[in-house]
């Protein structure tokens, strides 16, 4: 391992097909399941306790802690979610782990199951990943043929193309066949649930990261990184880079080393504008902002999340307005209805940057845009209803200038471009007329 | 008794039992935290609509009141002492009313809706919103019964919770998402529910309203009036709407021993037949040509007469579905008045019921509940099915015996059956002997069922 960029997540990918059993095997795949199985399940969660192994689907709590949260003694099985459903713009992280490295996430999640005294584990996989489904079902087909299972059940589970249900009680819905909308916490699942009972639920990433915990040792594992968060992450860069791509780094390496060393610097000498540092629906940061080290704690000191490590760059030619516009159309369009302020307020926001963004408002809909903002946030069921404004209230904040250009000269100063269009899906899918009936 | 726990709602110090509901301690406190979505009749609280936004003493985010319990030691602001509850509540009713139609003058929710008293109380008093609102299809006729505005519709679920977690039904869904989420039946069939109405009650707004009611009366020139509904032996408590004297709905009035609130449809749909045309309004009198219309009086004289002529020598029979009131008041005069001393009840009754019987509600407490007789619960007495579902979803085990039960009897086959069930070595009577809350239903038609019954279980030492 070279110690100046130590590989975990994705070890031996470039050199070996790890899709395969036989080759993540020559890799020393597995052996650390057969290590942790003769250990304690305390013992292997005392390791990853120790190991401060922080959640990398965005909030950042620490592995052990959530599983020290799980109920005893309630007479249900406790379970074992991982939540594949990676869906945020700008985010294919955990991608690269399900179709590269697939027996990585399985031996994680036997390896937990053991920790936590689990026998049954639900891979949640976003419904679009469909070559990724086929090859984690080839992979786990394998494993339950050499016999690794060792009498856990691992389910995989094809989503339906829903953006929310990778909010975790929304998935939990989702998983047992209802509406894929999200809970009210509390109850939180440790406590209750899917089917009511004791569950832990991670990210991908997080539980690939596992083997190599109990590979290396807690003490190995927490000289990569920083101390509030050791380990690595995998980076997916986007927009108007260079040479976008996943590339694995160790937590808190500065935005601009990923942004001009690693990811080869801004497309066709074009100045930075903006960074998005933790997928869309975290708050922008300026060229100003990018000497920030990316691991939680610095991320948010800096005033963003580090979301799920999608850093989106963008370049000069970019509207904010537009960007913003774009990004709003993507929360409208998978709001889930559930909660009044996300449902409605997620529509109006994209009213009103249609208006801005076409040259017919005035000052006044930018004091009402922030205000909108601000009679969102914090107060949703779920962390979407905060995603959706974070972009817009951000972008007006930060760039505020640009939107007050609108709409003092009537229109676009940027003829409406967007140079990271691409990020989102297609427009025509999230842009309808929104003064139009709906038909029963 | 439940642990108390102490705690304080705007600056008030209550004490309530630990696990109770936020909304129901702050109420204890004489503190209204307002509500759209909460209802706790229709399950476990789902924090959608956002009215109830309270700030928490220890945590940095507003909290949806319905969604917790007291906890000892709280101290909870609502919109009455927190600026920050204020503008949560102030945010939620503005963006409810974003897309409501305020079409008030012609819905007939207006003056008795919950979202115009709560906009009246604490919303914003001018709208921010200039753009055109989601409009839909209306209204939708998701029934002959229902009809369905979705402009109106605030998306509480409390029609869609009904369906799924009391009735059962699954027949009221919410589809789509976002902005256009909307309120549909399955597969758009008609929302086809022997409880059907109880959504239009349930509902917050002019969504769901009742098509035999719709634009028939404003709430300021109705009465209503408690009473009883006589469809079935139930008895659920009702009130009636009455407008220049014709009756022109029929609402629940909550009995928490009978009706928890929930009526059939039977009950709240039929009461059309009192307008009937061939529906006998005035006193008649048979004499050589037929029958003639007399007044009050004398009819009332003849009937006095009559009755005294017969010197005690009559028999009445009452039809079982009076009010305890009036068979009482009409058991005082036959008895007192005239010296009458035997009545006969088609819906045979038995004092000896009188040593087990237990009001409705018992049936959800129940761990074993028998049910025999011919009839399905939901035909012969509609709201006791919505018991046992209760009561099943609780974990109760709930054994039908009938021609359609989970245990096959042949119809009339039940006086038999029950013999068998207190035989000794008999499972399913072992089972009601040891069970600590075990509940008989009977459910078919009269003659000696209720007798039957008191029989069974004197036989099983209820």
């Amino acid at each position: 391992m070279d110690a100046n960029n130590p590989i975990l997540l994705m070890a031996g990918t470039q050199e070996h097909d790890l899709t395969r059993l036989d080759e993540y095997r020559a890799v020393g795949g597995y052996k650390a399941l057969e290590r942790a199985r003769a250990l304690e399940p305390q013992a292997v969660m005392d390791e990853i306790s120790a190991a401060t192994l922080r959640g990398r689907g965005g909030a950042g709590f620490p592995m052990g802690r959530k599983a020290s949260l799980l109920a005893k003694g309630t007479g249900k099985p406790t379970y074992l979610v991982i939540n594949a459903d990676e869906s945020e713009p700008g985010a294919f992280k955990d991608r690269d782990v399900l179709r590269m490295t697939p027996h990585r996430l399985i031996e994680g999640c036997l390896i937990t199951a053991h920790g936590i005294g689990s026998e049954s584990v639900f891979i949640y996989i976003r419904g679009e990943y469909a070559h990724e489904f086929d090859v984690m079902r080839d992979a786990l087909e394998d494993a339950r043929t050499a016999g690794l299972l060792g009498g856990v059940t691992i389910v995989l589970h094809r989503g339906a193309g829903a953006y929310i249900c990778g909010e975790e009680t929304a998935l939990l819905e989702s998983l047992e066949g209802q509406r894929g909308q999200p809970r009210p916490r509390p109850p939180f699942p440790p406590v209750n649930g899917l089917y009511g009972a004791p569950t832990q639920i991670n990210n991908v990433s997080t539980i690939a990261l596992v083997p190599k915990i109990i590979e290396l040792g807690a003490a190995e594992f927490s000289k990569i990184g920083v101390p509030s968060a050791p380990g690595t992450a995998v980076f997916s860069l986007s927009g108007n880079v260079a040479e976008p791509g996943n590339y694995e780094r160790p937590l808190g390496t500065p935005l601009r080393e990923l942004i001009y060393d690693v990811a080869g610097g801004i497309a066709g000498g074009r100045e930075l504008k903006a960074v998005i540092p933790g997928g869309s629906s975290v708050p922008v940061l300026t060229p100003a902002e990018i000497d920030t080290q990316m691991d939680y704690d610095s991320i948010q000191a800096a005033g963003s999340f580090f979301g799920s490590a999608a850093i989106i760059v963008v370049d000069d030619r970019c509207c904010m307005v537009q960007l913003a516009l774009r990004a709003e159309q993507f929360y409208m369009h998978e709001s889930c209805g559930k909660c009044t302020p996300c449902r409605v307020g997620t529509r109006w926001l994209v009213q009103l940057l249609t208006k801005i963004e076409e040259g017919r408002g005035d000052r006044s809909d930018l004091d009402l845009l922030e205000g909108v903002c601000d009679r969102m946030l914090g107060k949703s069921l779920c962390a979407l209803g905060d995603f959706a404004v974070y972009p817009v209230a951000s972008y007006l904040e930060k760039y505020r200038g640009e939107f007050e250009a609108h709409v003092d000269g009537h229109g676009c100063p940027f003829g409406g471009a967007s140079s990271i269009e691409g990020t989102f899906a297609p427009i025509d899918q999230h842009a309808p007329n929104l003064a139009e009936t709906v038909h029963a | 008794m439940p642990d108390l726990v102490s705690l304080t709602v705007d600056d008030r110090v209550v004490q309530v039992p630990s696990n109770t509901g936020l909304v129901e301690a702050a109420l204890a406190a004489g503190v209204e935290i307002p509500v759209f979505c909460y209802e706790p009749r229709l399950g476990a609280p789902i924090g959608a609509c956002r009215m109830c936004l309270v700030e928490i003493e220890g945590i940095p985010k507003l909290q949806a009141g319905c969604t917790l319990t007291a906890i000892e030691g709280m101290v909870v602001r609502t919109a009455a002492t927190s600026a920050k509850a204020a503008d949560g509540q102030e945010s939620t009713l503005e963006f409810i009313l974003v897309n409501h139609p305020l079409d008030c003058p012609v819905c007939d929710k207006g003056g008795e809706c919950p979202l115009q008293d709560l906009t009246f109380r604490y919303g914003p008093g001018r709208t921010r919103m200039t753009f055109p609102k989601v409009t839909f299809d209306k209204p939708i006729p998701v029934s002959p019964l229902i009809a369905l505005d979705r402009e109106r519709c605030i998306l509480c679920y409390r029609c869609t919770r009904f369906s799924e977690e009391v009735a059962e039904d699954g027949l009221l869904i919410a589809r789509n998402r976002g902005a256009r989420s909307e309120i549909a039946t399955f597969e758009d069939e008609p929302y086809r529910s022997v409880f059907s109405g109880n959504v239009i009650e349930l509902c917050p707004v002019g969504a769901l309203t009742s098509s035999m009611y719709r634009f028939d009366a404003r709430p300021w020139e109705i009465q209503n009036v408690p009473t009883v509904c006589t469809g079935c032996a139930t008895g659920c408590n009702v009130t009636a709407t009455i407008r220049e004297g014709k009756v022109k709905r029929i609402l629940s009035r909550n009995h928490a021993e009978i009706d928890r609130g929930w009526l059939c449809d039977k009950g709240r749909f039929t009461y059309p037949h009192l307008l009937a045309r061939d529906r006998i309004t005035a006193p008649l009198q048979r004499g050589p040509k037929g029958l003639k219309e007399v007044s009050w009086d004398e009819a009332l004289d003849a009937a006095e007469e009559m009755l005294r002529e017969a010197e005690g020598a009559i028999v009445t029979a009452l039809s079982g579905s009076e009010t305890t009131e009036i068979a009482y008041a009409l058991g005082r005069l036959l008895r007192g008045g005239v010296g009458v001393h035997s009545a006969v009840l088609p819906e045979a009754t038995s004092d000896a019921l009188e040593a087990f019987r237990l009001p409705l509600s018992a049936i959800a407490e129940a761990e074993l509940i028998v049910v025999v007789g011919d009839d399905p619960v939901v035909e012969r007495a509609p709201i006791v099915d919505l018991w046992l579902k209760e009561a099943r979803r609780r974990g109760a085990e709930v054994v039908a015996c009938s021609p359609t039960g989970t245990v096959q009897v042949a119809p009339g086959g039940s006086a038999a059956l029950c013999q068998g069930i207190s035989a000794a070595g008999n499972e399913l009577g072992q089972r009601l002997r040891n069970a600590d809350r075990a509940v008989l239903v009977w459910s078919g038609p009269g003659g000696g069922g209720g007798a039957r019954i008191a029989e069974l279980a004197h036989e099983l030492g209820f």
